[in-house]
């Protein structure tokens, strides 16, 4: 390395850069524990603040502030049932049934630890692996993206065990959802019904809101009793129980982070592909993939571990290529170039001690929302528990309104909010859940966007229709990785058949 | 009809099953790059929801891991669901005319008798609706002030 790593630990080290980092993280993890106040927003804020610093300083704020918001979207998943950002979506999978039994206080540490995880490997892979790992992000195409969202697609399937068919008509009706506004090639006006609030779409974050949010608060009011169910008091964090289970996990959780932090580092794809994909690995991959989606740890720690990976992988492509992986990178892309620092493969070399001081401050940071996370978490779950219902309400809702309008400052989104709430609630008497309608929404874009660039590119080099579909190395990994995803369920059930059916013999 | 079939699963395919069927009617009206998704999903939805409503008619009935609360379940405490719903809706819509913070205190008020369940005396009442004008005053600071996110002040404010 072409730097002095005394200095730069000596700089990242400083008790000014140290509070920066902790109070980063504070704000940070506060913010994004309110559902509808995202990373982006939380960075945009506070990005004048830092203006003021010295660039290593304020980037180090920047990154903490990031790290500490992705983190704090769990807590809204696991104590509301609410994914504040799409990336924290597949938390709510089993964290909030891990609450709802009282084991609240489990799930809000193991989140603490598999993030720290997560962030971890993204912050050591960006250190060490950068250049190498930005060439990744060059190599991915419009028909890579395609099955990329096709594969995150495919988790529908094992959300729905038992149901598959309503499951695949709840994905079929987010992807048509996706569709709503000017579509993303061609420009055609798409089922809009005249309404210019709906020409940019439904907004992911409203609708996620509205579709996880509105239907707890239904229930919240219908009936007296407690919305989770207390933890039996001298628990404590439940520190080393979670400790164990992330050891048990060890392979869970790395291989979750590295998803994370390769996916991270795709432009657009970002935190939720990524905690879906890891909770589709986490759960084709264990003894006892029927827990999961009933309060399995191990689909905890595969999701928050991924999510808080997409932090470090995120910076890679942001840093070496000055391509913002996610909207938090290209927030904080602008910082840089306002403090004067430009992004390239030269930054590595010419501006070597402001960029490794900035990935150690990330390091830092990160380790940090260990103290941090588990000390608010232990309080945010018991502020859930102990606030009467009366008051739970009201406060939900108010942040489920008030979050919504904040998005994009836009009155219709808290209507798309609300109605995609009663939709929600509607479909779930019916037995047909919110993932796969969020699922199709999230990734219906970028499947759409894939699928349409690569047709057309195909067919302007004289391709036949799809041909560019099938025709790279990386398509073909990911195909493979779908069909692996979808067929070993269908060959264990056959298999579980089988045997069932030779020990039914006499 | 057997009481065990799936009927409210049957009513919310009849649903998806004309959703899929009026966007595969309409991507017709597209330019051809712009409808070749929606014509796809459109048709697999109808042709998904037909199937399931085929199924459930002859007795087929899954389980989803994620599972909604039966129709039974939803008729307990319906007046209050309904009274959060519409609740809800008017805020929605009411916010931008009368302005967020009369709007959501207002709001916040029927919210909080709606989740009381118990009697309660006039001091802890009290107490709770100073504790609902907090979280209205804190939250419309937090936003309009800190946040920077300018809050719609409508006729009132």
């Amino acid at each position: 390395m072409a730097f002095d790593l005394g200095s730069v630990l000596a700089q990242a080290l400083s008790p000014f850069n140290l509070l920066l980092a902790l109070l980063g993280v504070v704000l940070g993890t506060v913010i994004g524990a309110l559902p509808g106040l995202s990373a982006t927003m939380a960075i945009a804020v506070l990005v004048p603040f830092t203006f003021a610093m010295d660039p290593a300083s304020g980037l180090i704020m920047l990154g903490a502030i990031y790290t500490g918001a992705i983190y704090g979207g769990a807590y809204a998943a696991i104590l509301v049932n609410t994914p504040g950002t799409p990336s924290a979506i597949a938390t709510t999978f089993d964290g909030f049934p891990m609450a709802k039994r009282g084991d609240g206080d489990l799930a809000m540490t193991l989140a603490t630890l598999a993030s720290v995880v997560g962030g971890v490997i993204g912050a050591i892979a960006l250190m060490t692996l950068s250049p190498l790992l930005a060439n990744i992000a060059l190599a991915f195409q419009s028909s890579e993206y395609f099955w990329l969202a096709i594969l995150g697609l495919t988790l529908i399937a094992s959300l729905s065990t038992g149901n598959v068919i309503k499951g695949l008509i709840g994905g079929a009706f987010g992807l048509i959802l996706s569709m709503i506004g000017v579509a993303v090639v061609g420009g055609d006006v798409r089922f809009t019904f005249g309404s210019s609030a709906l020409l940019g779409g439904i907004d992911i974050v409203s609708a996620l809101i509205g579709l996880y949010c509105i239907p707890v608060l239904i229930d919240l009011v219908a009936r007296p009793d407690r919305h989770l169910e207390p933890a039996p008091l001298g628990r404590g964090f439940r520190f080393f129980e979670a400790l164990g289970l992330c050891a048990k996990n060890a392979v869970n959780l790395f291989r979750s982070s590295v998803i994370g932090t390769l996916i991270g580092i795709l432009p657009g794809a970002g935190g939720s592909i990524a905690s879906l994909v890891s909770y589709s690995e986490a759960r084709r991959s264990s003894r006892h993939p029927e827990r999961f989606g009933k309060g399995e740890p191990a689909g905890l720690l595969a999701t928050e571990s991924a999510n808080n990976a997409t932090v470090g992988g995120g910076f890679i492509p942001t840093l070496v290529l000055g391509i913002p992986g996610t909207p938090p990178d290209a927030v904080i892309l602008g910082a840089l170039l306002v403090q004067g620092i430009r992004t390239g493969p030269e930054l590595f070399t010419q501006q070597s001690g402001i960029v490794y001081i900035f990935m150690f401050g990330l390091l830092i940071a990160t380790l940090m929302m260990l103290p941090v996370g588990l000390l608010i978490g232990r309080y945010a779950y018991r502020f859930i528990v102990n606030t009467p219902k009366s008051l739970l309400v009201p406060l939900i809702a108010f942040m489920t309104v008030v979050g919504s309008f904040a998005i994009h400052s836009n009155p219709h989104d808290v209507v798309v909010m609300v109605l995609m709430g009663v939709l929600g609630w509607l479909l779930s008497i019916g037995g047909f859940g919110p993932s796969p309608i969020v699922l199709g929404l999230v990734l219906g874009q970028i499947a759409e966007q894939g699928f349409i660039r690569a047709y057309m590119i195909g067919g302007a080099r004289g391709n036949f229709g799809g041909q560019l579909l099938f025709d790279r190395p990386i398509s073909w990994a990911i195909v493979a990785l779908i069909v692996i995803t979808l067929g070993l369920p269908l060959l264990r059930l056959l298999r579980g058949k089988s045997q069932n059916g030779k020990e039914a013999r006499p | 009809m057997n009481a065990d079939r799936d009927i409210v699963g049957i009513v919310g395919s009849t649903f998806f099953f004309f959703v899929g069927a009026t966007v595969f009617a309409m991507s017709f009206e597209m330019t051809p790059m712009a409808a070749m998704f929606p014509r796809t999903v459109g048709a697999a939805l109808a042709l998904l929801a037909a199937f399931y409503i085929f199924a459930a008619l002859r007795g087929y009935r899954g389980e989803a891991v994620e599972n909604g609360s039966t129709v039974r379940e939803q008729a307990e405490g319906l007046g209050r669901r309904i009274v959060l719903l519409v609740t809800m809706i008017g805020w929605a819509l009411l916010f931008p005319v009368i302005g967020m913070f009369v709007t959501s205190l207002a709001a916040c008020i029927i919210l909080m008798f709606t989740g009381l369940f118990e009697r309660v005396s006039p001091g802890r009442l009290a107490i709770q609706l100073g504790a609902v004008l907090a979280l209205v005053v804190c939250f419309y600071h937090l936003m309009n002030s800190i946040l920077n996110i300018p809050m719609p002040r409508g006729i009132l404010f």
